[in-house]
């Protein structure tokens, strides 16, 4: 049986990675003994599934993750769970769902972001928005390990507004390269430097409605 | 004090959150003799290193004692700190390291002295002992302190052998003096001729006009020699029962599971061999309360079952037999990283794999028996073909093999031999494998240059200069080469030249390392910042040459730059035993019946 999970994660546990919060969310699944179930092979591992990976250095108000149970937990395992857990994850939400449903990854197409900067200069995200938005297409170079490449910043953003000292942006992440809050902060906040940033949530928008997964 | 900006333009930058599970948390104000555990490497390697925990623990369960840790910040994070002017910092409450009473170094390398020195010139303490009379003390131990000359000017103070029940008590006695208002200078003279505390400023080294070392004079109140701390009853010993669980992968990332401690086969090329007798198990059952205890609190799904031969351990049927039963149906395997060459071993291996496969590395050091039996190595041929062929029977289809380049007494035959006998490994393994299996049977070779450790028979002896490993290594590749199936790496001769000049070095060192360090040299044990021209230079700065101190023969009579280190083996044993290699003579593990009267029980 399948269970949906929601988890927030504050700003210093924002810097673990992906691959070593999976490893994290193992050990205390491990040590909280939950009839988890596990795949097959020489090489057994949990059936865990996740949402679209938070990037390093990113808190969250909501990640989601997909939990497979080889038989029904105990009804306070949440509870349970969160104190296995370090400080600054915190379980918001879990309910069942059903086994066949689509893998979150599949589904889940936008997530929505809080930039915190110091200050900003003057009116200077206005003049940055307002570009953005006349213009055609909007180029950037992405660096990565694995080398240079150009993605259109204005095919990955679907909105974007200035708050006090704050940028409220939100991204699409089934379209090629989604974009990053560092390339966000580059793209509208050149002058400034990045304070903190949150990623605020995560929907699945069809046909112009949105809802959580 | 590291804020978003830093953080995001350094690599992992969660090993720096100190925000592990099961850290301790001591209270600052609470607990007033405060130390930090200084790990002169990267987190991932720190975190990984079986002692670090044991003395985290042995500090940290006492109150009023508090230990905190440290590791050596990558050069990323390094270039952040200095660019801010932070102070290098403990992992647990972010203070300064100059804020405690004691900072110690655990020396498991020599390649990470330089390391040290960058460290404590991060914490903006002065390097040289001399100059630095201030708090805190500065402290080292591990394996490395048992020929601690090089580090004698940075160092106030070593502590020799296993620390776990010396360094709380140090730790206490240093908080008391400090309490009082006491100096430095007052804590080291109430300790002074405390057993396994050596204190290089009481210790006068004399040279003759050519640098070689003629004499080690003592100043009272030190004593003549230092004798190595012991823990007798390892069960007794603090283990943590809640270990630390790093927040990201690091190179060992598993339960530790000490076995025991000591090894008693008599290699004669191994320090550890030699300095962590004698041997001393703990018992089934207090390994199986440990390993429950261990896995309910961290979570981790392998249990590493750690000793310097673990097939050794007399009770390790049975344990590895009940871990099984009571651990596997949760997914816990067990690893065994230190495996004899026999059926026996293989067999272990073979049954640990039932929860999760991994591979297999067999030792023999040596190609020929000739060179096996002059290091001792106590394994036949026969036992090589019988423990590989196990193996492949048992469905390996690789295996990883370990091999020593340059040890003494070795020959242009022995290195062809490594090849021969690879040759057949293979062919014996072809025909005991499982019928039907199709993949080809492969090989990794590892060929370490062999470097000579104090406290060992072969401390006498000089390394093999760079040109005749350079010539070993071309040999071995040259005969490897029409073996399709198997593949070599080999050591940097630089680098082991390096390990070599500091493993047997004396206090003339010193200077050495100050200058490479000032001149850039820091994590020497990595490839991608060995720097071994800027040495080369540092060397020749002091009128020193690297190939002659690394090379260079002891004879009998000389007095050797660690002979005030007490390891409890005797020298007379050790020089015995250097004439037996010579002579290609065994000398039998004292666990069959006999004592060769190392030294180190009686």
């Amino acid at each position: 049986m399948k269970w949906r999970v929601k988890m927030s994660i504050d700003f210093n546990q924002a810097w673990l990675s992906q691959l070593d919060l999976l490893a994290l969310i193992q050990r205390s699944l491990r040590r909280g003994g939950f009839p988890l179930a596990y795949s097959q092979g020489f090489n057994p591992h949990m059936l865990i599934s996740w949402g679209p990976a938070h990037a390093v250095g990113v808190a969250s108000l909501g990640e989601y993750f997909d939990l497979e149970f080889s038989r029904p937990p105990r009804e306070d395992w949440l509870r349970l769970w969160q104190k296995q857990l370090p400080e600054g994850l915190d379980l918001l939400e879990a309910r069942p769902v059903p086994p066949n449903s689509p893998a979150l990854m599949a589904v889940i197409n936008l997530a929505s972001y809080c930039l915190e900067f110091p200050f900003f200069f003057n009116n200077s995200v206005d003049t940055y928005i307002k570009n953005f938005w006349t213009a055609q297409t909007w180029p950037i170079e992405r660096v990565s390990p694995k080398g240079k490449k150009e993605i259109d910043a204005k095919a990955g953003l679907a909105a974007i507004k200035q708050e006090e000292n704050k940028l409220l942006a939100e991204v699409w992440l089934n379209k090629g390269a989604s974009l990053r809050p560092a390339e966000i902060a580059t793209i509208f906040a050149p002058e400034s430097s990045l304070s903190a940033v949150t990623r605020t949530g995560l929907f699945i928008e069809e046909n112009g409605k949105r809802k959580e997964p | 004090m590291l804020d978003y900006a830093l953080l995001s333009s350094i690599e992992k930058p969660a090993q720096y959150s100190g925000q592990e599970y099961n850290r301790y948390c001591k209270d600052w104000d609470h607990n007033q003799a405060r130390m930090a555990f200084l790990f002169p490497d990267t987190y991932e390697i720190g975190m990984s290193h079986l002692g670090l925990r044991l003395l985290y623990e042995a500090v940290n369960c006492r109150d009023g004692l508090l230990m905190e840790r440290c590791f050596a910040p990558q050069t990323d994070l390094e270039a952040a700190l200095r660019a801010r002017g932070i102070p290098l910092f403990s992992w647990e409450s972010r203070h300064p390291l100059t804020d405690f009473d004691i900072l110690g170094f655990t020396l498991q390398y020599e390649l990470s002295y330089t390391n040290i020195l960058n460290m404590l010139d991060l914490a903006g303490l002065p390097l040289l002992a001399a100059e630095r009379p201030g708090w805190p003390l500065i402290i080292a131990g591990g394996p490395c302190a048992y020929n601690p000359e090089p580090l004698a000017d940075f160092i106030d103070l070593f502590i020799i052998g296993e620390a776990e029940e010396i360094l709380p008590r140090l730790l206490a006695m240093a908080s008391e003096v400090r309490a009082g208002n006491g100096s430095k200078e007052d804590l080291i003279k109430k300790i002074a001729a405390w057993p396994g505390i050596y204190i290089p400023s009481f210790y006068q080294i004399e040279y003759d006009s050519d640098g070689k070392l003629v004499n080690i004079s003592n100043l009272p109140p030190a004593l003549p020699q230092i004798r190595k701390q012991v823990i007798a009853d390892l069960a007794a010993a603090p283990s943590p029962t809640k270990p630390l669980v790093p927040n990201i992968k690091v190179v060992h990332d598993r339960i530790m599971l000490e076995l025991m401690r000591g090894c008693s086969r008599g290699c004669r090329f191994c320090q550890a061999g030699m300095i962590y007798r004698p041997v001393r198990e703990k018992d089934l059952d207090c390994l199986l309360k440990q390993a429950r205890e261990q896995a309910a609190a961290t979570g981790y799904d392998e249990m590493g079952l750690l000793s310097l031969s673990s097939a050794d351990y007399s009770q390790i049927i049975p344990l590895v037999e009940e871990l099984l039963r009571r651990h596997g149906p949760q997914g816990v395997s067990i690893s065994l990283p230190s495996l004899r060459v026999d059926a026996f071993s293989v067999g272990l291996a073979h049954q640990i794999q039932k929860v999760r496969k991994s591979g297999l590395t067999l030792a023999p050091e040596a190609g020929s028996q000739h060179l096996r039996d002059i290091i001792n190595k106590g394994v036949s041929e026969e036992d090589i073909l019988t423990a590989s062929g196990a193996a492949f029977a048992a469905g390996w289809s690789s295996l990883k093999l370990y091999f020593m380049l340059g040890l003494p007494g070795e020959t242009d035959e022995d290195i062809i031999a490594i090849a021969a006998l690879c040759k057949k490994i293979l062919e014996n393994g072809r025909h005991l494998r499982p019928a039907g299996s199709r993949k080809p049977l492969q090989l990794s070779l590892a060929a370490a240059s062999f470097v000579p450790k104090s406290h060992t028979p072969f401390q006498w002896q000089g390394q093999a200069s760079p040109e005749e490993l350079a010539h070993k290594q071309k040999l071995l590749r040259e005969s490897i080469r029409p073996l399709r199936s198997v593949t070599l790496k080999t050591h940097d001769i630089e680098t082991s030249l390096l390990e070599a000049v500091f493993a047997r070095g004396d206090r003339r060192l010193g200077p050495v390392l100050l200058q490479a360090w000032q001149k850039g040299c820091k994590f020497d044990g990595w490839s991608e910042h060995f720097r071994p021209a800027i040495w080369e230079e540092a060397f020749a700065e002091q009128g020193l040459n690297q190939k002659e101190l690394a090379g260079r023969n002891f004879s009998p009579s000389e007095t050797l730059p660690w002979e005030h280190i007490d390891s409890t083996i005797s020298k007379t044993w050790l020089w015995q035993e250097w004439l037996k290699a010579k002579q290609g003579e065994l000398t039998k593990d004292c666990r069959e019946g006999v004592c060769s009267g190392c030294g180190a029980c009686c």
